[in-house]
Order: C-alpha cells, then sequence, then structure tokens
C-alpha cells in the first residue's frame, strides 16, 4: 500500500478511534440529577433534598447552595446536611419579600463545593410565594468564589446527562452528510457541464455515501431522541423534514434503476440530484427554524452554540467532523473504483465470463 | 411572451378537445369527496382540513401527470426544432399552475356541498391554495417532463414528485390551520413568504435545468 498517497486514510482512522476513546471515556463534569420536589413553598425552613451526579459531597468541606431568583436576589442555604456521596438536605430561609408579582416564581439552585465544582439546575425549582413575609427584606447573598472542578471533563446539562456524548457521532455526521451532498452537486454540475462520465460516476459514489450517512445521522437521532425525549420517533420539525430529505435521496436512486445505462440516465439523474440539493436547502435549514422544535437553537432550547458547546466537547466534536468526512470520500472513492473495473471488464460482464480467471 | 401565450393556447385546447381528460378529473375529485364524506359522516375544521390536502395533492398528481404525455414520438421531434425550452417549461407551468387552482376551487366546492365551510379566512385560503397550487404545478412540470422520457411514466412520477412536494404541502397546511381558525400565528407572513420563496426557487431551478431534459 503506498504509504504517501492514502495518509489521509491512516489519518481518518487515528482521528476516528481517538474520537470514540475521548467522546467515550472523558467523565462528565459534576451536576444536579434532581431533587426530591421541584415546587417549594416559601417559609423559614425550606427544605430541599438534592440529588447529584458524579458528586462527592461526602468528601467535600466546602459545601454551599444558593437559590437565585434573578441577578439581584439570591438566597443563600442556611444549613447544609450531607446525607451520602450524592444526596444533601439543603435548607433555606424563604420567609422574606420575595421578587417579582407572581404568586409562584421560577428559581435555578446553585450548588458549590470545592471538589465537584459547581453545578446549576436551570429554572428547575418552583417557588410559593408566603404573602405575609412582604415586609421581611429578602437578604441577598452574591455568588462568590464559585469553584471549578479540575481536569478535562464534559459538560452536564440537565434531560442530556450521559447522551450529550452523541454530539459527536450525531451532529457530526449530518455535517459530514452536507458536504459530501455538496460534493456530489458539484460533480452533477460538472456532468451537466461537461458529458464525462467520471463526473457522473463521482456524483453517485457521493450521493450513496451521504445517503448512508443520513440514515445514520437518522438512527443515531432515534437512539438519542429515546433517552431525552422519551421516544424513538416524534413531531418534531427538524426530525421530519430530515426524513423527507432522506426519501427525496431514495428518489435519486429509484430514478437511475428506472433508466437505462447512457447519456440520458447520467443527465437525468445529475439534474434531479441538483434539484433534490436544492429542495432540500429550505427543508433542513429554513424550515425548522421557523418553528418550534425540540432540537437546540430554537423554541427555547439551549442551542449548542457559546457556552454550551464548551470547549471540551469541541476538543472531539471538529475531529469527529473531518473523521468523517474523510471516511465518507474514502468510501465514495471505493465505489467509484468498483464503477472504472466495471467499465474496463465491461465486455467480460457483458459475456457472462468471470472477470479472474 | 407572444411563444409562451400561443402555447399556453395550444395546451387549453388540446385539454378542451380532450374532453374525457377534463371530466376523468371532475369525476375523481366528486367520487373521493363522497368516498370521504360518506365514511367520515361528521367533519371536524382539522380532518376537513386534512382530507382537503390530501385530495388536493392526488388529484393533481393525475391532472399534471399527463403534461408531457400528450406530446409523443414524432410530435415532440417537430416541437423540439420549433420551439425554445424556456418557452415551453414556463407556458407548462403557467398552464398548470391556473389548472391545479381551478383544481383546488372545485374540491373546496365540492367540500362545500358534501360537508361545510370552515374558511374563516376566505382571501388568505385562495392565496393559500395559488402558492400550493405554484409550488406543486413547478415540481410536477419537473418531475413529468422526467417521467415523460421513461414508459413506465405514472408510477415513476408519483414516486419522483410525493417527496419533493412535501415541504410545499407542509407548509401549505400550516398557512390553511390559520385560515380555518384552527390556530392562531402572529407569523403567518413569513410562513407565506416561505413558502412563496420555495416556489422561486424551485422555478428558477426548474427553468435552468428544463434544457437539459428537453434535448432527448
Amino acid at each position: 500500500m503506498n504509504v504517501k498517497n492514502n495518509w489521509w486514510k491512516f489519518l481518518a482512522v487515528i482521528i476516528m478511534l481517538y474520537v470514540l476513546l475521548a467522546g467515550m471515556l472523558i467523565p462528565m463534569k459534576s451536576g444536579i440529577y434532581g431533587v426530591d420536589s421541584i415546587s417549594l413553598i416559601a417559609s423559614k425552613n425550606t427544605v430541599i433534598e438534592v440529588e447529584g451526579y458524579n458528586a462527592n459531597y461526602d468528601k467535600a468541606k466546602e459545601f454551599r447552595a444558593w437559590i437565585k431568583f434573578d441577578s439581584s436576589h439570591i438566597a443563600l442555604a442556611k444549613a447544609v446536611s450531607v446525607k451520602n456521596y450524592n444526596k444533601a438536605v439543603l435548607t433555606f430561609d424563604l420567609n422574606v419579600n420575595l421578587p417579582g408579582t407572581g404568586d409562584v416564581l421560577p428559581a435555578t439552585l446553585i450548588i458549590d463545593n470545592e471538589i465537584d465544582g459547581y453545578a446549576i439546575f436551570p429554572e428547575g425549582l418552583v417557588v410559593t410565594r408566603n404573602a405575609s413575609a412582604a415586609d421581611i427584606p429578602f437578604k441577598h447573598a452574591t455568588l462568590d468564589d464559585l469553584h471549578v472542578s479540575e481536569g478535562i471533563k464534559f459538560p452536564y446539562m440537565n434531560i442530556l446527562h450521559e447522551t450529550i456524548r452523541n454530539t459527536f457521532f450525531h451532529v457530526a455526521i449530518w455535517m459530514a452528510m452536507f458536504l459530501l451532498m455538496t460534493v456530489a452537486l458539484i460533480y452533477s454540475v460538472l456532468y451537466l457541464w461537461k458529458p464525462r462520465l467520471s463526473y457522473d460516476h463521482h456524483a453517485y459514489s457521493f450521493t450513496a455515501i451521504s445517503l448512508v450517512y443520513g440514515i445514520i445521522g437518522l438512527a443515531t437521532g432515534a437512539v438519542w431522541a429515546r433517552f431525552s425525549w422519551g421516544a424513538y420517533w416524534t413531531n418534531d420539525v427538524r426530525l421530519n423534514m430530515a426524513a423527507v430529505a432522506v426519501l427525496i435521496y431514495f428518489a435519486y436512486f429509484i430514478l437511475r434503476g428506472s433508466l437505462e445505462d447512457g447519456d440520458k440516465r447520467s443527465r437525468f439523474s445529475a439534474a434531479f440530484n441538483i434539484f433534490a440539493y436544492l429542495a432540500m436547502i429550505p427543508l433542513l435549514l429554513v424550515i425548522p427554524r421557523l418553528n418550534d422544535s425540540l432540537h437546540p437553537g430554537v423554541g427555547g432550547n439551549p442551542a449548542f452554540s457559546g457556552e454550551d458547546l464548551d470547549n471540551t466537547l469541541r476538543m472531539v466534536f471538529y475531529p469527529a467532523i473531518i473523521s468523517l468526512i474523510l471516511f465518507g470520500v474514502w468510501i465514495a472513492q471505493l465505489r467509484f473504483r468498483v464503477f472504472q473495473l466495471e467499465e474496463k471488464h465491461i465486455d467480460k460482464i457483458n459475456s457472462g465470463s468471470p472477470l479472474v480467471e | 411572451m407572444g411563444k409562451i401565450l400561443q402555447l399556453i393556447k395550444k395546451e387549453l385546447l388540446l385539454e378542451l378537445r380532450n374532453k374525457y381528460a377534463l371530466g376523468s378529473i371532475l369525476l375523481f375529485g366528486v367520487s373521493t369527496v363522497f368516498v370521504v364524506f360518506k365514511a367520515f359522516n361528521q367533519f371536524s375544521p382539522m380532518t376537513w382540513n386534512v382530507m382537503f390536502w390530501v385530495l388536493f395533492l392526488f388529484i393533481s398528481t393525475n391532472a399534471v401527470l399527463k403534461s408531457f404525455t400528450q406530446e409523443k414520438g414524432s410530435q415532440a421531434i417537430y416541437l423540439y426544432t420549433l420551439l425554445n425550452p424556456y418557452n415551453v417549461i414556463i407556458a407548462k407551468m403557467i398552464y398548470n399552475l391556473f389548472f391545479l387552482l381551478l383544481v383546488g376551487i372545485m374540491i373546496y366546492v365540492l367540500f362545500i356541498y358534501f360537508s361545510f365551510d370552515p374558511v374563516v379566512h376566505l382571501g388568505l385560503f385562495i392565496l393559500d391554495i395559488g402558492l400550493v397550487a405554484y409550488g406543486l404545478s413547478v415540481i410536477f412540470s419537473f418531475v413529468s417532463a422526467i417521467a415523460a422520457m421513461e414508459n413506465n411514466s405514472s408510477v415513476l412520477m408519483a414516486v419522483l414528485g410525493m417527496p419533493l412536494v412535501l415541504p410545499v404541502l407542509l407548509s401549505g397546511i400550516k398557512i390553511s390551520t390559520i385560515a380555518l381558525g384552527i390556530t392562531v400565528d402572529s407569523e403567518m407572513n413569513t410562513d407565506l413568504l416561505l413558502l412563496f420563496a420555495i416556489d422561486l426557487m424551485l422555478t428558477g431551478v426548474v427553468i435552468i435545468l428544463f434544457p437539459v431534459l428537453w434535448k432527448s
């Protein structure tokens, strides 16, 4: 094997091994898995039991907790009793004038200790106001000296938990698919511009591998949806539009199958490929953004941007995309070489004699 | 422009000369609406909406199917030597647009006759039918051009066309739920613009790609 010309194949394998190892083995940060009751009634001793994930509450010396209503109303827990490594009972004095006007108000729970670092339960609590305490002033505590856990760890997010690792496979494979489909589109345009058979074969090869990627993308998404949304298939806009896009590309192969070999087939499938690609753009990029979706970035869901896609995730996510693109090119090239061999031995194939004697 | 008008006139004449074609679409419409009405007995606006668009899709598939099958063999070669492909496809699309708009209004009238009229915003509903008819006519003109070159045209056209029309149809259904007063949406203008943008984009692509198909 010629190493000089095939270095990128080695690169693809090495990066994929890195993605698999790092993506699966790097631990999660500590987080708040849940609380015993999300609705609290404000009183002198409001008690809440918090359950942590990847936590070391029993080893921590400095355990602090806050309930945050808004940036100028943060209440510090007056007592913390640790039950075991991942359970602690927090007591707050909420018999004060709470901010806002409604009877119930959302609040965020924040805990911090020096081993696990800080953890947030965003907007996870609902506090019922104690109307008789309206004249007792709020004792505001600042969030200071928050600890950050040491070492390389993936961020912990509620609902997602460990499934955040699927970012490296599910999201990366859709991105790789988009790039490979664009390559197929370019070959289709090239064919219409200059009808060379190799362009048509390349377009077919790249479309085939991107369809496989699309199906894997749907499958990895289904697994992820089962664990974070509760069902393999949901009514989500982006999910359904992705399925339609995959159906459109199935139609490409049906079209190729129904036409006979030759220039006409190449021309028609090139034209259909361009049409399908342009029909797919509104499906995957425009419509989902205008509708409520369970996917990140729309309808109030956390987007994978800014602090959510943090540097530790990026460290694995970008290599994953590169590796999947390289694998896609590799597989497309193999398919293309099958075409070349078929062309070379077309007489033998037609006469039915064996290719290898 | 004059050539396009002449081509539209030719399409219309062919349609009218072929009386069974128009009649079959009318019969198809009446019988499917009747079956749906008998099966449901009582419509809610939501089922009305769903059935309207499903029937619209299937009846228009059948209506546009023959778009390129009328010219066969020597006639196609004659047209090919005579005409500019851009004029041909633009004429087909305009003709199909008006034809599908008529089909849509026909189904609407049949629905009112057999059940009731749930439409709250009539103008919006007609505009919605128009935009969807535009999108369907563009996509089906393109697909029937491909399918006409093959003998198994009707099957191929259904298979190729159905996934392609889904975005147009889904946007149309979303707008029509507003027109029927089922949902209230403040972002309706965005939806209308989006549907129109998809239609325009598809039109552009089809006009660019059609000469490639026309050569054969």
